[in-house]
């Protein structure tokens, strides 16, 4: 067959396109083997165990405030205040239902039932958590079983506007490679813009308060406050809607159902169900929840680590099991949360990652390109400066970031210094 | 005509589905050659290339017990890292399917003389590499893999019409750039003589 000289040429490139085999390169394969070795089981473990040493340092840094800046006779009432509790629970552990509303109907009467005081809020940041109990002890009318409603509520209490400004003292990654232990910062980071400016607006409807006895009541506080949520640190737009339930005795439980619409680096909308477990003598809290979102994002992203590349992507849903723990006093709050992400797309699509973390909300829009489930945990210790201005800090780690490093295992991708200021 | 895996090929499956890293490691090398050779066509250069190619056979190793037997070792691989190397550059690929403006008018190119006589393998994958995203894409799977341009279409999102017209710019802006490569290739070993 007679080619003409074009189509010879192709002809001819083609051939050694196809046949042409390059020269095997060592290096290549101790990148991939480093990879194909990291058991999913191994990740998890691991993050479970950072995640325990970080929630175990910041708990001693906590307790050490406490022990050092608490005065002993405040440290003496709330223990004392603790130990009366738990033998009141005590004392009637096969209490029928019909009794504990009884009594919850008495002491609602004696303490004023039906005040329009919001309740303690146990699913903001950790350092609310803390002012939300000071609000109880200063209120007189706080009662033990009272029932606000959001009809009851003042409309100034239903609404909160949060500005809040926020920068990263790390711009870049901090990539810690599995194969040597060495951290290495080789990464500029463009998709946490610095000075994002988020609000935030909310509505809820609490349904229970924690009991407060008059000697907590008595307590001496650092900053009365009326409205928790008012202080509430969460990014962008949203509309929360809680719902909760109680017992007489503790721990309580509720279920938090979210909506939440995010503005900034991306815009979504996200689900959220969240099971809180929480006991208020200790401050501690767990939760366990499912996320939904959807995000829309229009940002620089680091797919390919050499080149910025522009993109717009719609993401689709993605869904977030998160795990969460943290333990709060005074101004100081401590938070730290592990979630499973599992996209629901073929490789190539990119995930947009709200992250929730008890003691805050953080809120990252790190794209992932990843075809399976990962693990992300996020931490964050804050400090209330005063009613208006919080200090926070956070970090966000990913792991089997393998799609941006083949060698890379435990990925920082966010973490930096958080100021915080609520406009009333 | 690919062929199905020999029985030192089935026997490595076996064992990198068993997680034996050796085998694992074995296998990798015996196909590392072709397939970062489909990797390097299909990428700018050559650390993209090694992303893909790890990133498919990261894959490879995950999904092999999907692997037909019956079928081509080689050819599947092929085709995963062929996909990779699409979805690498997928979300660029609209912007890159916009006509690119030729910036080769000013190479000093020998019109009269025969492109490939002169070149080496290394020369055409450096060639093919610099052209557009869109373009390379469609020229490596309509002119080497053979595909239809109603698959490469399919594969890519874009139009029949469209994977033609990105193909025949592609030809040309590849000729031009053989051509000067064949040119330089000239200069260097006259100036050397």
């Amino acid at each position: 067959m007679n080619l003409n000289p074009e189509d010879k040429f192709f002809k001819e490139i083609k051939h050694t396109l196809r046949s042409h085999e390059f020269d095997y390169e060592p290096t290549h394969w101790t990148e991939l083997s480093a990879r194909l070795s990291q058991k999913p089981a191994n990740r998890l473990g691991g993050a479970l165990f950072y995640n325990f040493i970080g929630v175990c340092m910041a708990s001693l840094i906590v307790w050490a405030f406490w022990q050092q800046n608490t005065p002993a006779e405040v440290q003496s009432l709330v223990k004392q205040e603790v130990l009366e509790q738990k033998a009141q629970s005590h004392q009637s552990p096969t209490a029928s239902i019909a009794e504990t509303m009884q009594n919850i109907l008495q002491n609602a009467a004696k303490t004023q039932l039906k005040c329009k005081t919001p309740r303690a809020s146990t699913r903001t940041d950790a350092p609310i958590l803390a002012q939300a109990n000071q609000t109880k002890v200063n209120s007189p009318i706080t009662s033990f079983g009272s029932t606000i409603t959001a009809k009851d509520r003042p409309k100034d209490e239903k609404m909160g506007v949060i500005l809040k400004n926020e920068f990263l003292v790390n711009k870049k990654d901090a990539v810690i490679s599995n194969a040597n232990k060495n951290i290495l910062v080789n990464r500029l980071k463009d998709d946490n813009p610095p000075g994002m400016i988020l609000l935030e607006s909310m509505s809820f409807l609490p349904l229970a308060t924690k009991p407060v006895s008059e000697k907590l009541r008595a307590l001496p506080t650092h900053e009365p406050h009326n409205n928790t949520k008012k202080q509430a640190k969460k990014l962008g737009i949203g509309l929360f809607t809680e719902t909760a339930l109680t017992q007489n005795t503790l721990p309580k439980y509720y279920l938090q159902p979210s909506y939440n619409v995010q503005l900034g680096a991306g815009a979504g909308a996200n689900l959220q169900y969240s099971l809180w477990v929480f006991s208020p003598k200790s401050d501690l809290k767990a939760n366990f929840g499912l996320t939904y979102s959807y995000t829309r994002t229009k940002h620089e992203a680091l797919y390919v680590p050499r080149k910025i590349v522009r993109r717009t992507e719609l993401n689709a849903h993605w869904l977030k099991i998160p795990l969460g723990i943290s333990w709060s006093y005074g101004h100081f709050g401590i938070g730290s949360s592990a979630a499973y992400q599992l996209p629901i797309a073929q490789s190539g699509n990119y995930w947009s990652a709200s992250a929730l973390s008890e003691g805050g909300e953080v809120f990252l829009n790190r794209q992932m390109a990843f075809d399976k489930g990962f693990w992300s945990i996020e931490g964050l210790a804050s400090y209330q400066i005063s009613s208006k201005w919080a200090l926070q800090v956070y970090y966000d780690l990913a792991l089997n970031d393998a799609e941006i490093d083949a060698a890379t295992y435990w990925r920082i991708n966010n973490t930096g210094l958080r100021l915080l200021y609520q406009v009333r | 005509m690919p062929s199905a895996p020999s029985d030192i090929e089935k026997e490595l499956v076996a064992a990198c589905l068993r997680q034996e890293p050796k085998a694992q490691e074995m296998l990798y090398r015996q196909f590392y050659g072709y397939a970062m050779s489909v990797a390097m066509r299909y990428t700018r250069h050559r650390e993209d290339a090694k992303d893909v190619l790890n990133e498919g056979f990261f894959k490879v190793f995950e999904n092999l017990n999907q692997f037909d037997k019956s079928k081509s070792l080689k050819a599947w691989i092929a085709r995963i890292i062929t996909n990779q190397s699409i979805d690498f550059y997928r979300s660029n690929l609209k912007n890159s399917m916009v006509s690119h403006p030729e910036h080769l008018e000013n190479m000093d190119v020998a019109h009269n003389q025969s492109p490939a006589d002169k070149l080496y393998a290394q020369d055409i994958f450096e060639a093919v590499q610099k052209l557009p995203d869109a373009q390379r894409l469609v020229f490596n799977l309509y002119e080497v893999d053979g595909l239809s341009h109603e698959e490469v279409g399919e594969h890519l999102g874009i139009s029949v019409s469209t994977s033609r017209a990105t193909l025949h710019r592609a030809k040309q802006r590849l000729k031009l750039l053989l051509q000067y490569a064949t040119s330089e290739a000239k200069k260097e070993h006259e100036s050397k003589s």
